[in-house]
């Protein structure tokens, strides 16, 4: 029950530092992933019940942040959540190549979806420095990955505690 | 990044009292199919109402405010930090494009003001030219020798330009003195306050003449003045144009002191140049002739 009364703040907290980093370290110039990272990660470790729920509010919270509609980023990390749960029952994350090309495949649907879905949001068509934006992020969060599942890991081995860790996913 | 026996297909499924609500079997797929749906729903409302805040959205930006504040205060004070140490490392090259920058503007000023006061200066000779009644010459002076005993400047103009020698020079204050030697580009010019200088020259005021004579540092003497004609200290000496080498009226010098203690027949007065010789920069050349003059 605790997961799920903190999953609201810790999830705010992840989307505002995202948000913090990418604004203060790297100038507003490339978006930075981590909560797409989680989510993957989630899809791999967790549960559907969890994990889709982390998935959720990660993306419910991100929609509120920083879209002007509400439901595009849940709808997105939902689904990349079942994808990366649908993914795990026939893979596993062994290497970091790995863990980094399926983060590249992820971003890139996001990113496709976000273009996708821009001219019925929006009404116009994304702007090429817009979609040009994406691709350093794309490559960010796949260069990043293989460090915050190591994060993530330790971060859940040490809330669960040792002897949970091993056997966490279902 | 996981141990081998912590693959999902080894591993086993966390039972959960909220997974009871569903079937068992197909718990999972009805789970996945309501969070696409609730979120297609949230999508599909908003998209259809997007003037229309809900209250988690609210509740979400009004949450964030302060975690965003909190969050951000080392992230700000790290990126000030980052850019003071930036601002540093480029301060050092810009501390240098800036002096050497400044060391040219200065040059340029330097350049624009001289341009400046050149124009100044020549604005003046062209006032004296058009006062002078006889052609004339401007010259610029490239060198002088003023510590010697002998006081000559040297110009840039010489006989290709059609000057000679014995043509008398002058500045916008007054005479400067003539010329002594000329070769094709550059002549010699004696000035008015050398020894070996004797000009015909008369009192302004009174029309007393007499020999300008040069005198070095003491500027010029008033030569073979009888004692009993009346010169005062102030008075106006200008060249009296009988020597026939500097037309009449040309502006000499002023009266600044007077001696009559000489046992001799003449008084002694001293002259002050109305010419600065020692800024002098341009000069004109009076192309006078003795014989239109006579």
């Amino acid at each position: 029950m605790i997961y799920y009364i903190s999953l609201p703040f810790l999830s705010l907290f992840l989307i505002v530092f995202q948000m913090m980093v990418a604004d203060t370290v790297l100038f507003g110039k490339i978006g930075l992933e981590l909560s797409l990272i989680l989510v993957i990660y989630a899809g791999f470790r967790l549960d559907v019940i969890r994990g889709g729920i982390l998935s959720f509010i990660l993306g419910f919270v991100r929609d509120c942040l920083s879209c002007t509609i509400s439901g595009l980023y849940t709808l997105i990390y939902v689904l990349v959540f079942l994808i990366s749960t649908l993914a795990s029952t026939r893979i596993s994350l062994g290497q970091s190549s790995f863990i980094m090309v399926f983060t590249l495949t992820c971003a890139l649907f996001e990113s496709i979806i976000i273009v996708l879905f821009y001219p019925v949001l929006y009404g116009g068509s994304m702007s090429t420095h817009a979609l040009k934006a994406y691709i350093p992020q794309i490559l960010m969060a796949s260069g990043l990955s293989p460090i915050l599942f190591k994060a993530f890991c330790w971060i859940e081995g040490y809330v669960s505690g040792e002897a949970k860790q091993p056997d966490k996913r279902a | 990044m996981f141990s081998e026996g912590e693959t999902p297909q080894t591993s086993q499924k966390v039972k959960h009292p909220t997974t009871m609500l569903f079937p068992k079997k197909h718990r999972q797929i009805i789970i996945a199919c309501l969070l696409v749906i609730v979120s297609l729903v949230i999508l599909s409302y908003s998209i259809t109402h997007p003037t229309s805040v809900g209250f988690f959205r609210k509740l979400v930006l009004e949450t964030a405010a302060p975690l965003a504040n909190m969050i951000s205060a080392p992230f700000r004070g790290l990126n000030e930090a980052w850019k003071r140490y930036i601002f540093l490392v480029g301060m050092e090259d810009e501390n240098r494009r800036l002096k050497k920058e400044n060391a040219s503007l200065t040059q340029e000023t330097v350049y624009y003001r001289e341009g400046y006061l050149e124009g100044i200066r020549l604005q003046k000779l062209l006032t004296l030219k058009e006062k002078v009644n006889y052609p004339t010459i401007a010259a610029r002076v490239i060198g002088r020798d003023q510590t010697s005993i002998i006081k000559t400047i040297l110009i840039d103009k010489g006989t290709s330009h059609g000057l000679k020698v014995d043509l008398p020079v002058i500045a916008d204050q007054g005479v400067v003195g003539k010329i002594v030697e000329s070769s094709p580009h550059v002549s010699k010019i004696l000035l008015l306050i050398d020894e070996n200088s004797n000009i015909d020259a008369l009192v302004q005021e009174t029309r007393i003449q007499g020999i300008l004579h040069g005198a070095a540092s003491m500027g010029c003497s008033l030569k073979y003045v009888p004692k009993p004609e009346t010169v005062t200290v102030g008075n106006t000496v200008v060249s009296s144009g009988l020597s026939g080498i500097f037309p009449k009226g040309l502006l000499l010098g002023t009266v600044t002191n007077i001696d009559k203690t000489d046992s001799g027949l003449f008084q002694k007065i001293d002259v002050t140049p109305f010419v600065d010789f020692a800024r002098l920069e341009e000069v004109m050349v009076i192309m006078f002739d003795k014989v239109d003059n006579k």
